[in-house]
């Protein structure tokens, strides 16, 4: 069973089983995530309908933590919404790269879209190696089901969630990153995007060190794609 | 903080990142057209998610059990493992918050 799986090149086999496959992982994954936000929100003092309101409008897990975390440490209004501001200053790059993609589908549904998109929504649909670009239906099963399993999950984590230890215990904490981490290594198709990957992750890892894990983000994902370009630079051009 | 001091908090947030995630579909920007952009764009999903994963299992300072090994860490090997092979994120996420789990609960 596994040489059988094995000679399946992970381009590929992303690309034959489509979007719609992600789409209960992803669920299971961001339920897990955002019932541990629901918990913290809790213990952070937030009533449960602007637990939920954050979860349905901010709709970030980074910037949703840090918040509590600030909230908790009675900063300024100001200087809690600019920082989720600068921590989400991403999505500026991931929708830049998604509007030209969707501009044939419906205004309303481009809307959605939008609010809707995440990093691991974004992952999912824009493999390194694509497979097909999914149609609205699948991008709109992906998005929905990952955005009601967000909110729900909050209103969960917050109403029947124990403590903060308990979610510990119990590992829902480390769902995403299972997920993302399996998603990440199916992307590697070749070298270069490995080289790519070592290096966002070496970058953000300093980022993370010195104590800007909240900025890691958005800086590794603006610079370490020019190693790709660069690599594919030299491909082309060798000296 | 008072209550109505953190739903404007909220309600700020909200807005500053609906905004920071529409805008680009509303105002079209002209770059994506060029090809540096097209492979700068194609390393972008693996760049994301490897700057979030990597921090998240190798700068788990607060759950080190001996120099640079980590609980998240050691729940990422079999994690990866059964992500390649069998290729299913299901069972890559089960596989790993079983393993943290048991890790924490063991250490």
């Amino acid at each position: 069973m596994f040489a059988k799986t094995n000679s399946v090149s992970p381009a590929s086999s992303l690309a034959r089983r489509g979007t719609i496959a992600d789409v209960f992982p992803l669920v299971a994954a961001f339920v897990a995530i955002s019932f541990a936000f629901g918990v913290l929100a809790r213990e952070a003092g937030l009533p449960l309908w602007v637990a939920a309101l954050l979860s349905a409008t901010t709709y970030a897990g980074t910037a949703q933590v840090v918040a509590l975390g600030l909230i908790a440490a009675n900063q300024p209004v100001g200087v809690i919404i600019l920082v989720v501001g600068l921590i989400n200053a991403r999505f500026l790059l991931l929708s830049s790269v998604m509007a030209p993609r969707v501009r044939h589908w419906p205004r309303l549904v481009r809307w959605m879209f939008a609010l809707q998109l995440t990093d691991e929504t974004f992952a999912l649909m824009l493999p390194a190696r694509t497979r097909p670009f999914p149609e609205p239906r699948e991008a709109m099963a992906l998005q929905w089901g990952a955005y009601i399993a967000w909110v729900l999950g909050t209103v969960l984590g917050f109403t029947l969630g124990g403590d903060s230890q308990m979610i510990h215990s119990l590992g829902l904490d480390f769902a995403l990153v299972a997920m993302m981490l399996a998603v990440l290594v199916l992307q590697l198709a070749d070298s270069k995007a490995v080289a790519v990957a070592a290096f966002a992750g070496g970058l953000a890892l300093v980022f993370s060190v010195v104590g800007l894990s909240w900025i890691s983000t958005l800086a590794a994902a603006v610079i370490a794609p020019l190693i790709g370009v660069w690599l594919e630079g030299r491909c082309k051009h060798p000296a | 903080m008072q209550t109505s001091s953190i739903v404007l908090t909220a309600a700020g947030m909200g807005l500053v990142t609906a905004a920071l995630r529409f805008l680009p579909f509303v105002i079209k920007p002209k770059v994506s057209t060029r090809p540096l952009w097209t492979i700068w764009v194609r390393y972008l999903p693996v760049a994301v998610l490897s700057a979030v994963v990597v921090p998240a299992v190798l700068a788990a300072q607060e759950e080190i059990i001996w120099g640079p090994i980590s609980l998240p860490f050691l729940a990422s090997l079999p994690t990866l493992l059964i992500g390649l092979l069998t290729r299913s994120l299901i069972a890559s996420v089960t596989i790993g918050v079983t393993t943290i789990a048991l890790l924490r609960n063991l250490f």
